[in-house]
This record gives C-alpha cells, structure tokens and sequence, in this order.
C-alpha cells in the first residue's frame, strides 16, 4: 500500500499517484475477471473504489465522490458528459453530497475514473469499509447564523483521511459531518460517527475556532443518537484526533457480526468515558505527521471568490414577474455578505439531466464562478449569487427547467435507490417519493392541497423515505418518515411502508422518530394528507409538526391511520408505487455493509499485484524495474504479515527488523525463504543496479516469499485463506 | 472512421426520432409495456428505469445490456430542437459491426423496431405518431468521436449515405448541433414524411 498523500483537488493536473491507482484498479479488474483475484477480495477492492453492484445483475453503480459537495463549473460539465456516454444519462445527488450514476459497465469503468480524474474527482472509498464522503454544512461560509466557516476544516478531514492506512482495515463504513451551528437542518452532524458542530472558545484573550465533537451516531436499523464526545476541540487538533479515533475503531471495532459493526456500536458497548479514554491514550502514541500541517495550510489556502461584486435587489422596482417572487421566497437566502444571495436548484429525488447539469455548469460560468455545491438534501446550492443578478439567475434556470419553487419545502422529499436499483430494497421508495412529488407540484400549481396559498408549497413539514429498514433514505430523521417492508397474506405478499413520527432535522438531527403504524404502499401518500389535516386541525400556536404528534400522541395519531394496512381482496395492494406489474419480494446481499476484508488480506492481493507487475517488466526486458517491484511485492506482504501483529504502516516502522523479529527469529517463517526479503533491501540499498539474471531471480524469489506469507497468514487466521 | 482514415470501434451512437403526440400526453403507459418488455429473453434486457420526475428528461427507460430505449424530452442537435424536443430514442452500448455509415443504419433500425413495436401496444393512444423524417444522430463517445471539425469531416459521409438512403439524394438536410460543450450530434430532416414500415425497408435495403 503506498503511503498517504494529498491529492491534487484543484483539477490542474492528475497526480502520478491518482494515475497508478487507477491502473491498479485496471489490473486487477482484469485479475477479477480471468479468474485470478477472489471474489470477496475484489468486491470489497471494488467498493472502495466506488463501484457498487446493484440489484439488476450486470451492471454497477458508480458513487462518485464529491468532498463537502464542492463542484467546479467544468466538474458539473465532465459529469455531465460521463453520465451520458456511461450511464442513463441521468445523475444523481446523493444523502452524503456525492453523485451516483446507474446501469454503469464495469468494463467502462477505468475509462471512467481517469476523465473524473481530469477534473480532479476521485471515487476513492466513496463505496466500503472505510470513510465515506464528508460531508459539510452547503452554507457553510455564507451562512448568517454561523461562528466561522468550517469549509477548510472539513476539506482537510477529508483529504487527510482519503487513503490513509489507519483507515483502511474497519470492519463498517464510517462517517463524518461537520455543521457550521447548532440550530440548523443542514449538517445532520448528530447521526455520524463524528460529528463536528463549529464552536469560539477564547482562549489566551483570543477567539479561536474549534468544534464541539459528537460520536457513535448514526441511523440505520438500529438507529442511535450521537454522544458528547468533548464540548470543544481546537479545529488544529481534529485531524488528529479523527486518525485516534480511527485506530480505536478499527482495532476494536467488530469485524463478525455485520449488523453490528458501526462505530455507534463500539461507542455504546465501550460508553462514551471508556471510548473518550482509549481515544486519548491513542492521541499520546500518535506518531508526529507534518501532513496535518501542510493539508491544514492548502484547506485554508483555498478561498472562494466571488465572480462578481454583491448588488441589492430591489424586488419593487425590479418587478421580476409572480413566478420570480414564489421561487425567490422558496428558493433564496441571503448570504451574510452584503449583496450577495444562495439559490437552492430543488432536483426531483435528486436526479437531473445531463443537458441540466452541463447547463448548472454554465450558468455558474457566468453568475458564481466555481462555487456550486451539492446538499444532503440531494440539491445543488449556487452560492454567491449578486442577489442583483437574481432574476436573469431565475429565468436561465427556468430555460432548463431547474427553476422549481417548492426548495426546502414539503416536496423537498429524500428517498433512497429502494427498490429501483438497491439489493436490499423492499419497496419503492422512489415510487412512493415520485407519486408525492406530482401530488404536491399540482398542489402548488391549483393552489390547494398542501400549497401555501402564494404559489409555492408549505415548508413546515419534512418527508423522508427508506425501501428497508437500513434508513440510507433517513426516515428517522423525518417529520414523516417511511419505509418499505411487506406483509403475506393467503399466499401472496404486498408491499407495505411502516409510518415514523417525530424525527427532525433540526438541531443537527437530534431527535429520531418512532414507529406510528404500517401502512400499504399504495395508500401511503394519503398518508401525508391526513396527518397534515390533523397537524392543521390540532395544532396550537407557533407549534411544529413534531411537538403537535408528541402532544397528541401516538394512539390517537395511530388512529387516523387506522385500518390503512388492511388489503385482503385489494388487488392495488400487490403492486408498489408505479409499478404496475405484481410486487414480488426479491431481497439480495447488499452492498452497502461491503465485505470485511482484512487488511492483510488486501496487502497480500496488492504484493500478488506486484509480483505480476514484475513479471511484466522481466518480459519487456525493464530489468531495474522487475527487481524493484518484486522487492516491493515482498515488503507488502511481510507489512501484511505485520499488520495482524497490531502493527500501523503510519507508524513508520522499519519492515525488516519488525519482520526478522517477530517472525524469522521466532520460527514462524521459512528462514531461506525469509532471508530472499533482506538479500533484495539490502541489493536496494545498494547501487539498486542487478543483472537481468538475478532480476529472474529476485522475481521467482518473491513469489516465493509471497507463496509462505499466504502459508503463515492461513496458518495464523485458522484456516485456508488462499 | 477518424478523421486519419482510422476504423474506430464505434458501439455508442444515439438516434432519436421525433414524435407528435398532446401536450398533456402522460408517458405512465410505460411503466407497464417496458414492465413487460424486461421479462423477455433474447436482448439482454436488465430493467426499466423511471425517471418521470425529470423535467426534460427520459421518463421512462428500457435498459438493455445493449441499448437503451424509451421517450426523451431533452433538446436536440438543431435548430428548432434546443428546448424540450419530444421523441423515441435508442441509445446503443454494444452489438454494432461493420463501417459507420452500417453502425448508424443499425441504430437507426433498431430505434425504428422498438418504436414501432412501442405504438403498437395497447396502452399507447392512437394519437402518437412517429416522424422518422425527423432524426437525430448522436454519437455518444467522445474518446473515439470527439466533436471536432475533424471528426465532424470523417463521420458525415456515413450520415449522408444513412440520409441519401431514407430520404432519396436531394431530398434531407442534415445540420450539425452548433454547440461545441455537446457530442457531435447532428439532425436529419427529410424534406417529405416518410412512415415506419417505409423507413425500415430503405434502412434494410441501403
């Protein structure tokens, strides 16, 4: 495994580094497929690099990762270009700020990779087990209400932990949010494994900025609310305190038992003081990283500029038209700098076209400069908007159809793949989110409904929906939540979604909601409108949704619902929504858990790798090359061997003492075949010059050590890994 | 092929054909013929995706490890087609041989079939109807094809010929999409009506 690095982000060039791996991805999908590389192995190796199958056999889906959901005009234009010639021509934005594309060909997918890399897009560990995108408040550093802009500190999170080899051997996926305050709906910072809430603390007479830290959240099937993981942490000291914590976990954390691997789990068996404990004594080992520095000064280094100076809007004079007014109050916020405006492009369960996509791309070219970015609402935010240039704004996305005036508002529903391309999916949920979505459109346009009576539609209420209970739609953080299950009945089985009342988004997600009642899935957008008809009946002053069903309760909510998962002879209830063929239950092994693949287990894959590498070189006559890399093939898998003795690459440990001490000298390894490892270190350290014989030689040498690493890892895991 | 005389491997070329139908036509037809479609063997089909929710958009599409088909709002190579343009299109992902003027006639064809088929269904109204003289032809891999003035040179030989043979010599247009950011995309307008069964007698015999 090559050690840490920085990516270029900034699109300039693509690094070598970026390069190599994508080859590497090339070879050994090319491994895959003849044959050679496990299964298990590749399906994990592939997640990590984004490519994630989905339900339909065949074809993959392809996360692609987008840090804090930042988008560049020319990224918005390559994805736009991707989607088209890779995919259906359709992305998608994602609950974690990345972009989807579906029914994708493996085949095409290094192709696919290195035009990403072109713009400075990596798909690295958006997929697996290891740290997902973070994600990042889209206000953050316009936003009126925050202490300081947490943009830098989560964009050197994410490029700190991107790749690095403390991160690499967890037993689930793991996630990080930062929020620029407490109070709004858009960092969702409590349901992550780290959570990150900006925070000033004076310290020495002076204002410093530093989080408030939040662990062990997350939603899922068994959802749980984040714990107080330290009241403020100097923003300087995250990076390490995120790499401590990632140690702690996967040392750990549980690797068996799938279902309950998250970090939530560790932190609620450990509770909050023991894990806090282990964290800290982990910060004291840390080994001293000027990467932290160097990542911290290029975050702080990338300041986002205007493309314009602010102008004021005069909506009096402007007269910009009635469907400018709705949009504007919708869609619109003012920015905490003077003359300047975000507008929310509101995307239909977050899916766009690749013409409206290379359009945002244009329109940014022309109002905002690079500064799009995508939200996990699955919208797009175009931030820096001279509120001036607001109506010209307006009408350019109404030519591309991405002026929709119902943002944040109760259209504004997040639905997960469901049942249309996830393994794991019950029901639809984008069926159920797409019936609501016309419902509530029509709403807006007759003025009835679950309109606002001014064009637009109420904002008061929030809807989420799940196809299964693994809440990838978040319905626990819903004011309405869904999500998909099934029910048989004399023999046939329906589609059902479960009903879950009291989530917010509020406060950083602080509250989850709770099963109220099942519900058939053909019934379930009647369900919004007699809730919202008890909200408006019952409802005191100034009073939410969610403190209005608190307050009445759940037996007389669950009255209102009464008999609505009822279907005996109904011939609707067996299909789901918009399908209108008969609903089977087809529930697959999904992805999202990845498979948990030791470390080591990738490390002797990667030395394999190598050693074909080198066989390559020896072929094409590249004698330095095939003795270097078969040397190379050999350090990976003693490092492998390292690694299940508790041992971290980031530790910087000297390979070949480790190696002779723990397992030439203690009789675990063949010594004539240990001693190939340090007659080639110590040829290295020489000239490096080797004839082309003893490159043959060196190149058989280390298949053979790699063979006897396989033997000793079989031996030490208990059974026959190879 | 390329502009240096080079045979490229072509799979991916798009062909859309106008329709008229009302303004007020609803495309949820689909979801139930293409929820037929996917059942059948022999065309490697893996589902349908829904995609009605999108303005502009694809409504609703029919995946095959080969193509893709289904109705598109997007806009279109010429003028007249940059907004919403309607029609049936076919986008193709593999299975295609021979020279490219062959590999436009292919999609072409295969857009014609499945959209003749698709109106024969029972759920879609009579009123409908499919204008082969009104054509796009995409070609939707700029590795290969990229929209250049060269590649514009070498690939419109092979859509005159696909055009001469559906439309007679003097008897189409064809106008390249201006738009440099877009594929090499081009439009094909007949100068008279022409219907389906018509179209796919020229596109054989050509």
């Amino acid at each position: 495994m090559s050690p840490a690095s920085t990516p270029k982000s900034d699109g300039s060039e693509i690094s070598a580094e970026t390069l190599e791996e994508i080859d590497v991805f090339e070879t050994e999908l090319g491994r895959f497929l003849d044959g050679s590389m496990p299964e298990k192995v590749f399906l994990e190796f592939r997640l990590r690099h984004g490519v994630y199958g989905q339900r339909q056999a065949g074809v993959q889906m392809l996360r692609i990762k987008i840090p804090l959901g930042r988008l560049s005009a020319p990224q918005c234009e390559a994805l736009a270009d991707l989607c088209e010639e890779y995919a259906d021509g359709i992305s998608h934005i994602t609950t974690r700020q990345d972009v989807q594309f579906h029914f994708v060909d493996i085949h095409d997918t290094p192709d696919l990779m290195r035009r990403l890399a072109a713009v400075g897009i990596t798909t690295r560990e958006a997929c697996g087990n290891v740290v997902r995108n973070v994600t990042c408040c889209p206000d953050s550093g316009v936003c009126p209400d925050e202490p300081f802009d947490v943009t830098p500190h989560a964009h050197a999170m994410a490029f700190f932990l991107l790749r690095h080899p403390d991160a690499q051997n967890f037993g689930r996926k793991f996630k990080i949010a930062y929020s620029g305050c407490a109070q709004h709906h858009c960092g969702l910072a409590r349901m992550h494994d780290i959570g990150a809430i900006a925070r000033h603390r004076q310290v020495d007479g002076e204002k410093v900025e530093g989080f408030e830290v939040w662990v062990g959240g997350g939603l899922g099937a068994v959802p749980h609310q984040a714990q107080l993981y330290s009241d403020w942490v100097p923003g300087t000291r995250m990076l390490p305190l995120a790499q401590a914590m990632s140690r702690v976990f996967a040392r750990l954390g549980e690797k068996t038992n799938r279902a309950r691997a998250r970090m939530k789990f560790l932190v609620a068996n450990l509770g909050v003081d023991e894990f806090r404990r282990l964290v800290e004594d982990e910060l004291v080992k840390l080994p001293a990283d000027p990467r932290q520095e160097e990542i911290l000064q290029e975050a702080f280094g990338r300041v986002e500029e205007p493309l314009r100076p602010g102008s004021e809007l005069d909506l009096d004079a402007a007269d910009p038209g009635e469907a400018f007014r709705v949009w504007h109050r919708s869609n619109v916020a003012a920015q905490r700098q003077e003359g300047y405006s975000t507008a929310t492009i509101f995307l239909p369960l977050g899916d766009l076209t690749a013409d409206q996509l290379r359009g945002v791309g244009q329109v940014s070219r022309r109002y905002v400069n690079d500064s799009i970015r995508t939200t996990v609402g699955q919208n797009l935010i175009l931030r820096w908007v001279p509120s001036g240039d607001l109506p010209a704004l307006h009408a350019e996305l109404e030519r591309l159809q991405l002026a929709l005036p119902v943002g944040n508002s109760v259209a504004d529903i997040t639905a997960c793949p469901g049942t249309d391309s996830c393994k794991l999916g019950i029901a639809s949920s984008r069926g159920l989110a797409g019936v609501l979505h016309r419902q509530l459109l029509e709403d807006a346009r007759s003025g009835s409904g679950m309109s606002d009576g001014d064009g637009g539609l109420r904002d008061d209420i929030s809807i989420k929906i799940s196809g299964c209970f693994n809440s990838c739609g978040q319905h626990h953080i819903a004011n309405i939540g869904f999500f998909g299950t099934s029910k048989r009945k004399s023999g046939r089985v329906a589609p059902l979604f479960q009903v879950l009342l009291g989530g917010t988004t509020a406060n950083n997600a602080d509250s989850y909601g709770l099963p109220v009642a099942k519900v058939v899935a053909h019934r379930a957008p009647e369900v919004v409108r007699r809730l919202t008809d008890l909200y408006d009946t019952e409802k005191r002053d100034g009073e939410t949704f969610q403190a209005c069903m608190d307050r009445l309760g759940k037996a007389r909510v669950k009255g209102e619902l009464e008999a609505m998962d009822e279907f005996g002879d109904d011939e609707a209830a067996y299909h789901d929504n918009r399908q209108p063929w008969q609903y089977i239950k087809e529930v697959g092994a999904g992805e999202c858990a990845g498979e948990v693949v030791d470390q080591a287990e990738f490390m002797l894959d990667d030395a394999e790798r190598l050693i074909f590498e080198a066989s390559l070189h020896l072929e094409a006559d590249r004698i330095r090359e095939a003795a270097e890399v078969s040397f190379k093939g050999m350090k990976a898998s003693a490092d492998a061997l390292l690694s299940t003795q508790g041992l971290l690459l980031s530790d910087g440990y000297d390979t070949g003492s480790e190696f002779r001490m723990r397992f030439l000298d203690t009789g675990n390894f063949i010594p004539g075949v240990a001693e190939y490892l340090e007659k080639a270190a110590g040829e290295c350290e020489g000239t490096g010059e080797v004839s082309a014989e003893r490159a043959r030689q060196r190149v058989e040498e280390a298949n053979l050590f790699i063979e006897e690493a396989h033997v000793v890892y079989s031996r030490m895991a208990g059974s026959q890994v190879k | 092929m390329t502009a240096s005389g080079t045979q490229v491997d072509l799979q991916k070329i798009n062909v859309k054909i106008g329709i008229s139908c009302p303004d007020d036509t609803s495309w949820d037809m689909l979801l139930a013929v293409f929820g037929r479609w996917r059942l059948e063997e022999g065309e490697e089909i893996i589902d349908l995706a829904d995609y009605a929710h999108v303005p502009q958009g694809p409504s609703v599409v029919l995946v095959s490890k080969r193509w893709h088909f289904g109705v598109d709002f997007a806009r279109g190579s010429g003028l007249g087609r940059e907004g919403g343009w309607g029609g049936l299109f076919l986008s193709t992902r593999k299975g295609l041989s021979a020279g490219t003027a062959s590999r436009v006639r292919q999609a072409a064809r295969l857009c014609l079939e499945k959209s003749k088929r698709l109106l024969g269904e029972s759920e879609v109204p009579d009123s409908i109807r499919l204008l082969p003289q009104e054509m796009d032809v995409v070609f939707n891999d700029r590795l290969l094809v990229p929209n250049t003035d060269e590649s514009a040179a070498a690939m419109l030989p092979a859509l005159q010929s696909v055009a001469a043979g559906l439309h007679g010599e003097d008897g189409y247009e064809i106008e390249r999409d201006a738009d440099p950011g877009r594929r090499l995309g081009y439009a094909i307008r007949g100068s008279s009506p022409v219907d389906v069964d018509t179209a796919l007698a020229k596109l054989a015999g050509c």
